[in-house]
Order: C-alpha cells, then structure tokens, then sequence
C-alpha cells in the first residue's frame, strides 16, 4: 500500500509544506495504492482510493492524510502555512462610471499574495484578480475586501470603487424607526424607490389586508399593540418586466 | 456451499522462524473446531493440508513438517494409520454414537502439501464447546517470513460438510511492528478527550510519547486517551529486544469548526458535528458535539440554531426545516456565521440543496437574497434569477456588530410560481 499522489491546487509539496493566503481553498487531490480507504485530518473527512476534497486555510494547521487497509495504514503530512503577505492595491472598474442596463462591468483587482476577495452588493467571495458583472444596483459604492494576516492575526484590507447602473429599479431609502409607548408600539417608515417609472409601488405588513403605503416615495407612520412577528413587503414591477427583487421578500421582522 | 454449521478457532496463529536449524525454534499451534449447535453426529472425517516449502505461502519444508507431533482433544485415542488402512477403515465404518472414542490419523502428501487427515468411525458428538481441538507441536521452520494458508476440510460420509482456511503468520523473533497509529479525531479543544489507536505486534514495551515525555503503556492495548492543551506530536514506540518500530501521529488544537449540520430526511433527524468547540449548543440547550435528534423535537415549520465556540472562533448556524410541502423543493436551507473574534470581521456562508423542480416542471424559480438590516442593503445573491440546484455562497461582514449577525443579516430564499398553477409563492427567512 501507497500513497502514489498528493497535491494541494494541483501542486505536489514537499517538507515545507504549502504556503497559503488566509481563507484560501485548497483543493486537496490524491490517489493511493491498495488502499481500501483514506482519513484527512484534521477534520476527519473520509474518502476512497482516489478522490479530491476542499477545505480553506483559514489558520496554520498540518494536513494529515492516512490511507489503510484491514492490516495496516501510511501517511503523509502537509504543513500548510499563512503567508501574511496579503495586499490589497486597489479595485479598478471598466469602463468607468455609470452604465446601461445589460452592460457589463469588469472589476479588476490589485492582489499580492492572495488570489480571492469579497464584493459587497450580493456578489460574495470572488476568485481570481477579476470579476465580471451585470449590475442591477443603482450606481452606488462597491467594497471590496481580503483577509490578511499571518500565524499572529487575522484582519482583512478593503477598499471601494464606485459602479452600477443610472437607471435600475431599487430601493433607494428605508427608513425605520420604532418607538414605545406604554403597551403600544409607534412606527415610522420611509422609502424611496428610485427609477420606478410610474409603476405602482405596494407595502403592506402582513397582518393587514391594506396597502400601509403606495407610492415610490413616502413616510407612513402606524401604532400597534402585541408582539406577533409580522413582515413588511415592498413590491414594485416595471412595464418592462423588470421587478424590485426585494419587494415581495422583505422581512422586515416587526415585532 | 451453505451456511456453515461449524466455526473454526486458532490461538494465537504464528509461528516464529527459526533462522538456524541446529538451535530451531520450536512453536506450538493450537487450532479447534466448535459446532454452532449442539446434538448431532455428522462429521467423521477432518482434514488438515499444510502447503509445503520454503516461500513466503508455505507452512514448513517437508523434512520440517515431518517432524511435528500432535495431541488432539483429551480423552480421545489417536492411532496412526497407513493410507490403505485408512480406507479399509472408511469401508467398515460403525456409528457407535460416541462411545468409542477412538480417532485414526493418516499423514500422506504430494508436490505441493503435506495432510493429515483424521477419521473417526463413530463419528464426532456437536456440541458448542470443541469438537475437536488439535495441537501441533515442535513445529519448525525456515521458510521465508509471510502467511501460511492451512485449509481445513470436513466430511460426513466422505461429502464435504465444512471448510476453512487457517492463516497462520510466520515472522522472524524479536521482529516488532506498528502497522497503524491514528487519532479518532484530528482536531479537538484545548483539553478535550480523543483517542488513540494502534496496532502493535509483538511488542515487549510500548510507550508513548508526548512533548518528550514517554509513558509506559500495556503491551495488549490498542489504545488510550490523550487530553491536549495545545497541537501535539504523539510518538508510539514498540521494542522487542534490539529491534524497535516508530510511528508518529498529530491531534491539533484548533478553533471551532462546523464540519456537519443537516437534516437527514430518511432518517427523520437533524445531524451535527463540531469539531474542537467548547460549548455546543441546539436552540439554546447544551448538546454533545456529534449527535442527531429527532425531528419530532422541532416545531415544524421552523429554525433550528445551532451556536459553538473555541479558540477565538464563535459560530452561529441556522437551519431551515421546512413544512412537507416546502420540502418538495428544497432539501436544505442553511446559514452560518462565523465570528472571528479580535480579526473584526465574520463570514456568512449560505448553502442550499434543491430539488431539481425547476427543470422537471419548469414552472418554479428559485432566488436567495441577502439583507442587511442595518444598512439597509438588499441584494439577489450572485445576481442569479434562479438558483442552481445546490450551491453555497460566502461573504464577509466588516461592519456588522459582533454576535449581531444573526438577526441582522437575513437570508430569505424566495420560490416563485407562475400564475396558473394553483400554487402560491412563499419565502424562507434565516
């Protein structure tokens, strides 16, 4: 029985180990001899002969794989190291400035040492020095973050650029304010839904079979009694089919 | 062949080599058969074949094998007989139904294998303790170290009624070796339990050592618990007399990581595991960190929170078990946050698994959109109108207060139908 193949993102290491960005993936790959099966650890995870797994270096640690038959095992040890050298340059968007519906935005990002981050907006974690995007926010701030830090402290960098649309359906202000009186309960809502294009606009809280709100601007204000959770809902739909997605959904827990 | 009626027994199974033939080592091999039930008498024939040789599959060389002697079950006679006489016995075979205890033993071979064959003309009584045990000694050899394969055969009026095959070792004296020493876990919290196994053979001393510090440790164990404070070496030596076998093994201290939480809907239960945590809690209660429970114990529609720590780690989860109907579509909904601690950041990490609704009937989408209740922010997850089936998405959260997130940032996933369909669209917040 042997341990014919082990690599980290398709590299093989060797004593030193392999030296990663914080939170990178690494894609753990091997194939063994005779084997029946294999354990890594630290975290236990079970596998065949041959077979890949995932996992994200969030801390040092030592990757130990066995592979074992009804007789016996053989291993093999990955020290997997935190380089600390993560840099964040900056976050490029192209082209520049505002654009239309449809067009696509490429973000660029300056990285040393690291090779994924964070974008703000609902994009999430983005591997790689570039990301492409179709827009639906309202030109606006996008944050762009990456962890950092070696064996001492984990941080992360950030830095912002703007991008998006002049002409998305959104939800440009909410504004919510509570406050108690007694047994009763005083709500204010503001909004503003930008770009809506005369389409109507109903908010309606789902104890009630009225609309609290109609219009793409406004301030309402209500009074309650009890403690039920209730959800708010914003909706708004455009001739040209395009939906505020969050309309319908938000949860806005009033309690 | 059917289901056996007898089970086969050997003590111990190997044999130490002898590497010189004028001071040979002398072994004993103890082998037995026992019948499942007791009553009966349907066995009058057991044959033993001893492959003979010097390679690493061979019992003994033929002058070796010669050699031996035998004792079987007390109270028994053994004669030995000739292979002619052996059959002439056969012929005129009595059942004297236990009362003559007398067996009859016929060593003969060929190219390959030395047998012994023994006969019984009464036959042998079935009882569960032995039927018959038979005891080899002055057994020698100098074939190469490996595994001799000794099959055993019965018979009841010369048909086949029960076979094995006896492994038996052969190895050099004084040859120790570790052939396996691992953790039952890899990770644990500071100070927290786990187990150490190995497999040792033919070790006089064994010890194990930890930071420097060895501890003698029993030579038939295969185990022990350790309790590390911090990421320790463990190091397993065995020796017998100049010859010693090392192996090494790691138990890290880590922080908290949530390695399983989920529904299994075969098994009506919801499954966890954490490693190196603390604290575990499920919706507030104090839970081991590797268990399931049932179902029935949530309220259905609903949440189940998951909350661990350890190490600088806090890890909020949020599981979402839906009604059966919601359950056609999705088989899991879940959100994790990670507190970082003094890092001033945590992650989110989403993950569902869907049905494959949308594709077969064409007339469901699926979204996840993110929320920040603070800052007000709104987003479709990676911008996708429908979800693919399975998939998980991660984000960090800078500005969020600690052990906030929970309730600040929300995950709702949203299943719309299309108009017509006589079914309504509904949304699952986490």
């Amino acid at each position: 029985m042997e341990i014919l193949d082990l690599k980290i993102n398709g590299r093989e290491t060797g004593e030193e180990g392999y030296q990663a960005a914080v939170g990178e993936r690494l894609a753990l790959s091997w194939k063994c001899g005779g084997c029946d099966g294999c354990v890594i650890y630290p975290y236990g995870w079970e596998g065949g002969p041959e077979g890949s797994a995932e996992l994200f270096a969030y801390q040092p640690m030592t990757l130990l794989f066995r592979a074992y038959d009804k007789k016996e095992s053989v291993q093999k040890e990955i020290p997997v190291t935190l380089s600390g050298k993560e840099c964040l340059k900056g976050v490029s968007v192209q082209p520049a400035g505002i654009v239309k519906a449809g067009e696509e935005t490429v973000f660029s990002f300056g990285l040393e040492h690291t090779d994924f981050g964070y974008l703000d907006h609902g994009i999430g974690r983005v591997e790689g020095d570039s990301s492409r995007q179709f827009l639906r926010d309202n030109y606006s701030v996008y944050r762009y973050c990456i962890l950092s830090g070696s064996t001492g402290r984990t941080a992360f960098q950030e830095q912002t650029v703007k991008a998006g649309r002049d002409d998305a359906l959104a939800l440009d202000r909410l504004r919510y304010l509570l406050t108690r009186d007694g047994e009763s309960q005083l709500y204010r809502l503001e909004w503003r839904i930008a770009n809506h294009g005369g389409a109507p606009v109903s908010i309606r809280i789902s104890d009630s079979s009225e609309e609290i709100g109609s219009g793409p601007s406004g301030c309402k204000e209500w009074k309650r009694e009890g403690g039920d959770v209730r959800t708010l809902s914003i909706r708004c739909r455009k001739q040209t089919g395009e939906e505020l997605y969050f309309g319908s959904i938000y949860p806005y827990e009033i309690k | 062949m059917e289901e056996q009626i007898f089970s086969f027994f050997i003590e111990k199974g190997e044999l130490l080599l002898s590497e010189n033939p004028e001071s040979p080592i002398q072994n004993t091999l103890k082998m037995w058969i026992e019948a499942k039930e007791s009553g009966g008498w349907d066995l009058d024939e057991i044959v033993y074949r001893f492959p003979k040789g010097a390679g690493p599959e061979d019992f003994a060389k033929e002058s070796e094998i010669r050699n031996m002697k035998c004792h079987i079950s007390e109270g028994w006679t053994l004669n030995i007989v000739s292979r002619q006489q052996l059959e002439k016995l056969k012929k005129e075979k009595k059942r004297g139904r236990g009362q003559e205890r007398v067996c009859f033993l016929c060593i003969s071979q060929d190219e390959k294998e030395y047998r012994y064959t023994f006969f019984a003309q009464a036959g042998w009584y079935f009882e569960k303790n032995p039927v018959f045990e038979l005891e080899l000694y002055d057994v020698m050899t100098t074939a190469e170290e490996g595994c001799a394969q000794v099959p055993c055969e019965l018979f009841y009026d010369e048909e086949k009624c029960g076979f094995h095959t006896y492994e038996i070792l052969k190895r050099r004296k004084g040859t120790v070796t570790i052939y396996d020493f691992y953790p039952d876990r890899g990770a644990v919290a500071a100070g927290e339990r786990v187990f150490l196994n190995w497999k040792a053979e033919n070790a006089e001393e064994l010890t194990l050592y930890a930071d420097g510090e060895g501890s003698k440790l029993d030579t038939a164990s295969h185990g022990c618990f350790v309790s590390p404070a911090k990421s320790t070496r463990y190091r397993l030596e065995a020796k017998n007399g100049e010859n010693t076998s090392r192996r090494e093994t790691l138990v890290q201290v880590l922080p908290a990581f949530l390695k399983k939480f989920w529904i299994n809907e075969e098994e009506g239960t919801v499954e966890w595991e954490v490693l190196c945590a603390g604290r575990v809690t499920i919706d507030g209660m104090d839970v081991s960190p590797k268990n399931s429970r049932s179902l029935d114990a949530f309220s259905c529609p609903g949440k189940i929170t998951l909350t661990a720590g350890g190490m600088g780690r806090e890890i909020v989860s949020v599981l979402y078990y839906g009604t059966e109907e919601e359950r056609t579509d999705i088989v899991h909904f879940r959100k994790t946050v990670t507190d970082f601690g003094d890092a001033g950041f945590q992650l989110l990490h989403v993950e569902w698994k869907k049905y494959q609704v949308a594709r077969e009937n064409g007339v469901k989408t699926f979204r996840i959109v993110y929320q920040d209740r603070e800052r007000n922010e709104l987003s479709v997850i990676g911008g996708m109108d429908s979800l693919p089936d399975e998939g998980s998405w991660e984000q960090i959260l800078t500005g969020t207060a600690r052990g906030r997130a929970g309730e600040l940032i929300l995950m709702t996933m949203q299943v719309c139908v299309y108009q017509g369909t006589g079914s309504q669209d509904y949304e699952i917040t986490i």
